[in-house]
């Protein structure tokens, strides 16, 4: 999954839930779903994407 | 002014056809001077200059024919001494931003003058350094008059730059203090955002610089899947030469590079071509660190403001729940007394209709059962009798109906209301 993607979803999961579109059953494995992105994303940001590392290392 | 000179005595040529060539060019000398005694605005391109030892500037000064293709059509050496060429040298600097050097259209002020050894060259007193950047401004105007004609211009500009900017492929000069600021700056940065970045080493200063950025970009496309952006950078502080970035086939290459350029090649007052044909252009190396930290700043905060309102929705459909249930609880429980109290009097009804109707039946069995008493106390025989009707038995206990029942000399019974009669049948 890309930046892109995943910063998407998150706008879209963001959306549908204060919309209060996400029923309550849903909304602990949607929760799970968004903490996944916002970590994913957060690594983005300070972590050496692992193919790009490998690349550079490699040259 | 004029270099103090041996030869500055005027010579008498007795003999006109016999003289040496000190004497004949002493004579060329003298007629110049006396026949250009006035200084001269002269305009035309530097071919060659460079101060030389002792701070003397040295150039050549040409004229092309811009008819007939580049042809030279006039040349002439020209000369700036220590003195002067320091001055002018700082006053044109500070008006183009430029060292004076050969390619640059130049309007200079000039004494003729001719050394009986050197032969004729032109002294420089004075430059106009709004000639020269108007030459340049009008180059740059035609670099990109053909850009925009090849409809390239804007291509580099219209490239989406990544929400993340963190591949970053550097052109630069290795030993430039502005990439080692720019690197330390990067991978410093106090949010703790990653950057990896790689030098693709280029000549920023110079007649290289258009051949070996070019090389540079080449490189980078090649493998532009593993880079975010191209950063163009050169280090401040030492006035540099902008115009080696005004080349035509340089920012045609950086226009149609497949990644966002974004330079940095550090000048406060102009832009080069190569700024405007690139996706971004910031003055300086730090400039370009600071706005890379920026957008990682702003993909962070999008990323915190998405987790905020995550976490306030579902806390806020969490409250809404336990509200909707706290509702239920209490009003539940009423509509269940609710429900009870109608059932109760329901009930309390269907006995009370119930009540009503078993009495109103018991009555009514009452009655019949008066009524069969009264038929059947109509029916007693005992009553017959005592109204004077009788009965008879025969001898076996059946009653007489009928008179043939019984043959004379049979005995009955006869029963009365009070006692019965023995009798035997005579006829």
């Amino acid at each position: 999954m890309t930046y892109e993607e995943a910063i998407n979803k998150l706008e879209t999961l963001a959306r549908q839930m204060e919309q209060g579109s996400v029923p309550v059953d849903e909304m602990a494995d949607r929760l799970r779903e968004a903490q996944d992105l916002i970590k994913y994303c957060r690594e983005r940001l300070v972590k050496a994407d692992e193919a790009v590392k490998e690349i550079l290392d490699s040259k | 002014m004029r270099e103090p000179d041996s030869g500055s005595r005027l010579y008498v040529v007795s003999n006109l056809a016999e003289v040496t060539l000190f004497e004949l060019n002493t004579l060329v000398r003298e007629t110049l001077e006396l026949g250009f005694t006035d200084t001269y605005w002269v305009q035309g391109e530097l071919a060659e200059g460079r101060a030389g030892y002792g701070g003397h500037f040295y150039g050549e000064l040409i004229e092309r024919d811009e008819e007939a293709g580049k042809g030279i059509v006039a040349k002439a050496r020209v000369t700036c001494w220590a003195t002067a060429y320091r001055r002018l040298s700082r006053e044109f600097e500070a008006v183009t931003g430029e060292t004076l050097r050969a390619g640059m259209k130049v309007m200079l002020e000039v004494e003729v003058s001719f050394h009986q050894q050197y032969g004729y060259s032109l002294n420089i007193l004075g430059i106009d350094p709004s000639y020269t950047l108007g030459d340049m401004a009008r180059r740059r105007q035609e670099i990109l008059r053909q850009l925009e004609e090849d409809g390239i211009l804007h291509d580099n500009a219209e490239l989406p730059l990544p929400l993340l900017t963190q591949r970053i492929a550097v052109i630069s000069s290795a030993s430039a203090a502005g990439y080692g600021d720019f690197c330390n700056q990067l991978n410093d940065n106090e949010y703790g955002f990653h950057f990896s970045l790689r030098l693709f080493p280029a000549v920023m200063q110079g007649d290289r610089v258009e051949e070996s950025v070019i090389a540079a970009l080449q490189q980078i496309a090649e493998e532009q899947e593993q880079w975010d952006a191209v950063v163009i950078i050169r280090g401040g502080g030492a006035i540099s030469d902008l115009s080696d970035f005004d080349s035509y086939p340089l920012a045609a290459c950086v226009a149609q590079m497949p990644l966002p350029v974004i330079t940095g090649i550090g000048h406060e007052r102009d832009e080069t071509v190569l700024d405007h044909v690139a996706h971004t252009h910031l003055k300086t190396p730090t400039a370009v660190a600071a706005f890379l930290i920026d957008r990682m700043l702003v993909a962070a905060v999008r990323v915190d403001d998405l987790a905020q309102r995550i976490t306030r929705s579902v806390s806020d459909a969490l409250a809404r729940e336990q509200q909707r249930l706290l509702r239920l609880s209490t009003t539940l429980p009423l509509a269940f007394q609710t429900v009870r109290e109608r059932q109760t009097h329901r009930i309390d009804s269907l006995i009370q209709s119930l009540r009503t109707v078993c009495g109103a039946q018991k009555q009514l069995q009452h009655h019949r059962i008066n009524l069969l008493e009264q038929q059947f106390r109509n029916l007693d025989p005992q009553l017959l009798l005592q109204r004077g009707y009788s009965m008879t038995f025969t001898a076996d206990g059946r009653l007489l109906r009928d008179a043939s029942q019984v043959a004379p000399g049979e005995v009955i019974t006869t029963r009365l209301a009070d006692g019965t009669l023995t009798s035997v049948v005579h006829s």
